[in-house]
Formats: structure tokens, sequence, C-alpha cells
């Protein structure tokens, strides 16, 4: 059975089907190479194309041609064998152009139809037809990345989603991100971050405030003369409204960040042109990490809280407490851009360094000092591969 | 570039961007109104030189004074960014008011992205020079 493939834009052919599995094993060839045989429909990637058991040969009748648009891939078959000028799309974007959700390339827009609200090109078509005759989900090019747990919350039930993802993402995030569902909107990423940025925002805000309160209050009743009651009770109402503040306002704040941090991460992506994928990529893997770093926050800010009091009650003890929290936050920063590193180069499929120079030139703009920073991360990023 | 509307499941990025820039400023204007605690520059504590941020916050403070002139000499670069994102929610809200198409880029010409990769360098580089020499 002969097979023809895809590569740098022409097509190539025909092999056999050892000749396939060679070209697969010598790494010229990958599982999403676009093939063809006689009697598929349309090109299609090896990986869906080639099931482990041999596909029955098809009947001796000659292929229907697709409409042989963008791609031209030009054909040297004999007769017999002859191959339909295929409209394989194209890796990169052009004007107007529509990315097929599950071969990945672009089309133009009248090769495209919407299912469910996703764009499809004809090469999708057998896939598509497969799984809407067994009633499964619709393929897509990311299918295998289905996690992390909180895109399966439904099934886990809530706070075994939650607990499960911020595991994921601590203790295991190359991982967690290299499986990360890329697509399917931002909601479900945005609320996971909302949920626990929210909670963690208050909580610290209320300890914070609570830690103010006790300190004023044990400083106050501690001085001589006892101090007098009205600047304790603006200091109560000072940290009540702390608390109410924080309250009312971290929520809008952490939605606020929420889109600011991949607005911004993408837009350097971009002018590094280091952005394969679009924005909602670069919004999920964020999202999912600053939420799924919450518990690292909640502890963080226990800490802090403990400081203020202890600052407040005694500035000697507090001021060595304030130079230990320094201590903390530095190796804590330089640990949450690597973490950030990681899950834009795994889902964005760009190297180490690339992600490590996006995510920091912002800070670098903002704040020269961030060099030093900068060099330690580029240092890291260059000691790991992708 | 090209105007035409949403195709089934796109962002709506203007409606989100607008949301988000109403959501910051308020935020922003809640900060400086309850006198919240703003931060100090690390890199002008240590070397006693304005980092390419320095004056933003006090850019954002006289905008909401209404002194528009003070916010621009605070930091140009500031400024002006507010000034674009402005232009840009009064597009998006009309677009969105009048449900009229989107301007999208699908595939963005060479010049215009290897102009923004020179251009917006240089004017990081300008504008942290005006901060020095003005001693922001």
């Amino acid at each position: 059975m002969n097979w023809y493939y895809e590569s740098g834009g022409q097509q190539q052919g025909p092999v056999t089907e050892t000749d396939l599995d060679r070209l697969l094993a010598e790494g010229k060839i990958s599982p999403d190479t676009l093939v063809w045989r006689e009697g598929m429909s349309g090109w299609t990637p090896l990986r869906l194309a080639r099931p482990t058991a041999a596909p029955a040969s098809a009947p001796a009748a000659a292929p229907i041609p697709p409409v042989a648009t963008g791609l031209r891939l030009e054909s040297s078959a004999p007769q017999a064998g002859a191959v339909p000028s295929a409209t394989a799309g194209s890796d990169s974007p052009q004007p107007g152009w529509i990315r097929c959700s599950f071969t990945g390339r672009y089309f133009p827009p009248s090769e495209i139809i919407y299912l469910e609200g996703k764009p499809y090109s004809a090469a999708a078509k057998p896939q598509v037809v497969a799984s809407l005759q067994s009633g499964a989900v619709l393929p897509t090019f990311d299918t295998g990345r289905e996690g992390p747990a909180w895109e399966q919350r439904q099934a886990l039930g809530f706070m075994q989603a939650i607990i499960q993802t911020c595991k994921a993402v601590i203790l295991s995030p190359k991982t967690t991100f290299a499986t990360m569902k890329r697509e399917g909107g931002i909601q479900t990423p945005f609320l996971f971050n909302l949920i626990l940025g929210s909670a963690v925002g208050i909580v610290t805000q209320i300890l914070t405030s609570i830690a103010q309160m006790v300190a004023i209050g044990s400083v106050t009743s501690g001085s001589a003369g006892g101090g007098s009651a009205t600047p304790v009770a603006a200091m109560v109402g000072a940290g009540i409204g702390g608390m109410i503040f924080g309250v009312i306002f971290t929520p809008i704040q952490v939605a606020a960040a929420a889109f600011i941090g991949p607005g911004i991460t993408h837009g350097c992506l971009m002018l590094l042109k280091s952005a394969p994928r679009p924005f909602e990529t670069t919004f999920r893997a964020l999202n999912y990490l600053y939420g799924g770093l919450a518990p690292v926050q909640l502890v963080f800010g226990i800490v802090v809280a403990l400081v203020t009091l202890v600052s407040m009650s005694s500035p000697v003890v507090g001021g060595t407490a304030m130079l230990g929290i320094i201590g903390i936050a530095l190796p804590f920063v330089i640990w949450y851009f690597y973490l950030a590193m990681v899950a834009i180069s795994e889902t964005q499929e760009i190297s180490r360094g690339k992600a490590a120079a996006a995510l920091l030139l912002p800070v670098v703009v903002c704040c020269g000092l961030a060099l030093i920073i900068a060099l330690l991360i580029g240092g890291i990023a260059a000691m790991s591969k992708r | 570039m090209r105007w035409r509307h949403l195709r089934p499941g796109e962002l709506n990025h203007e409606l989100i961007w607008l949301l988000v820039s109403i959501a910051a400023a308020f935020i922003a204007w809640a900060w400086l109104y309850f006198g919240l605690r703003t931060p100090i520059c690390l890199f002008h504590e240590f070397t006693g030189i304005a980092c390419p941020g320095c004056g933003a916050t006090r850019c954002v403070r006289h905008v909401f004074r209404g002194d528009l002139t003070y916010a621009f000499l605070m930091n140009p670069m500031v400024f002006l960014t507010g000034l674009l994102l402005v232009v840009y929610d009064l597009y998006a809200a009309l677009i969105l008011a009048l449900r009229l198409p989107r301007l999208r880029f699908d595939a963005v010409p060479r010049f215009l992205s290897n102009t923004a990769r020179i251009a917006i360098p240089l004017v990081i580089l300008l504008n942290w020079a005006w901060l020095i020499y003005s001693k922001v």
C-alpha cells in the first residue's frame, strides 16, 4: 500500500508502510505529519490515519480529489494511483485564514465549517465524522491535553479538583503544563484563579488587619498613662476599614490581574516573536499558575501578619523579622518566575529562554533592579533544556 | 487588517479589555483615595537613579487631579500609554454599543511588527533618559 506525506510544504512519496515507519523512527516525519493513501478522502495526521491495526484496502476506485486551494502539493504520482491535490493548509497564519481546531493549520474561510463553535477544515472530516457517529467529543489538535484536575471538577468534586490542581502546579509543574488543556475558553481557569486568589487575599487581609489591631492594643495598654482612647479607636477603625476594603476590593483586584498579567506577558511574547499560540493559551497557563500558588501565598500572608504583629509590638525584634521576610520573599519570587517560565514554555511550546525573556521584560522595564533576577533566571533557563 | 464580526467561539477582546481597564482605573483611584501604601522603587533606593517606571504613581495621581501637564512630565511613557488605553476603550465602547465589526489583525504585516520591535525599546530608553535628566 502506497502512502504520500507532506514535508516542507511539498508532497513526498509514494512510500510503503515500512518506509513510513522508518521515516517516523528517524524523526523525518512526526505523528502530526499529514499523510494520504488511496481510499482516504483527505490528508490526515499520521497518528490518526494509521491506528495499530492496519486498515483494510480501499476499493479500487479513483479517489475524488478535494478542492485544491491554499498550499498546493505538486503530485508526480503515476496515473493509476493518482493523488488528489490536497488542501493541506498553512502552518503560519495568512491574512483572513482560520486555524483548524483539529489539524492546527490555517485554511481559507471558504474551507472552514463551524461545529460547536469550533472551526474545522476538510482535512479533519474523517475524524470529525467518526466522533459524531460515536457520540464522542469533537477532536482537537490538543487531544491528549486534558489537565489539570480542575477541568474535570464535575467528576472529581469541587474541593478534590482544587487540591489536586494546586498540588500538580506546585509539585510537578512541567508535567502539569505539558498536559494542560490549551483551548476551551477562558472561563474555567479564570474561575479557578478568582476563587482561590480572592479567598487567600481576603484571609490575608483579615489576618494582617487583626494583627495590626492586636499590636496597637498591646502597645497602647502597655504605655505610660494607658494612652488616649481616641487614637486607639481610630486605629481599630482603620484596621476594620482595611479589612472591609480588602474583602470588597480583593476579588476586583484578582479579576483585573488575571487579565493584565497574561496580557502583558503575551504582548512581550509577540514582541519577541515567541507566540505561536493565541492569547487564550497564555491566559490559561498563567491563571492556573496564579491560582495553584494560592496556598503558598496564604502561608506567606500568615508569616507577614505575624511579623506585622511582632514589628509593631517591638521595633528591634520587628526590624530583624522584616529582614527575614525579605530573605524569604526573594527565593519565592525567583521560584515563581521559574514556574511561570515552565508554564509558558510548555504551553506555548517555546524554549525556556524565550519564555524567561518575555516574563522578565516588563519587570526589567519597570524596575532596573530586576536585571539581577533576570540574570539568575536566565542562568536557570540556559541550564534547563526543553 | 480587516473589519469583521466575531467568529463563533472567538474571544471578545473589546469587552474584556474595556472591563479590565475600568476595573484597573477604579482600583487605582480607590488606592490613592484611601491613601494606601504605594511601593517604593528599590532601584532608586540602591542607586539614586530613577528606574524606567519611576514617577508612574505620581503621574496617575496628577491625572486624577486633572493636572495633565504635570502628569505627562512625571512619566511621559506611562501618560501616553494611558492615553492609548483611553482611545482603545472609546473604540471598544463604540463597537460594543453599536455592534459594529471589529478591527482584527489576522496576520500582522511584517513592517508593522518590525517597527514595533524597534520603536518600543526606543521609547522606553528615551523615557528613561528623560526621567534621569529631570531627576523625577
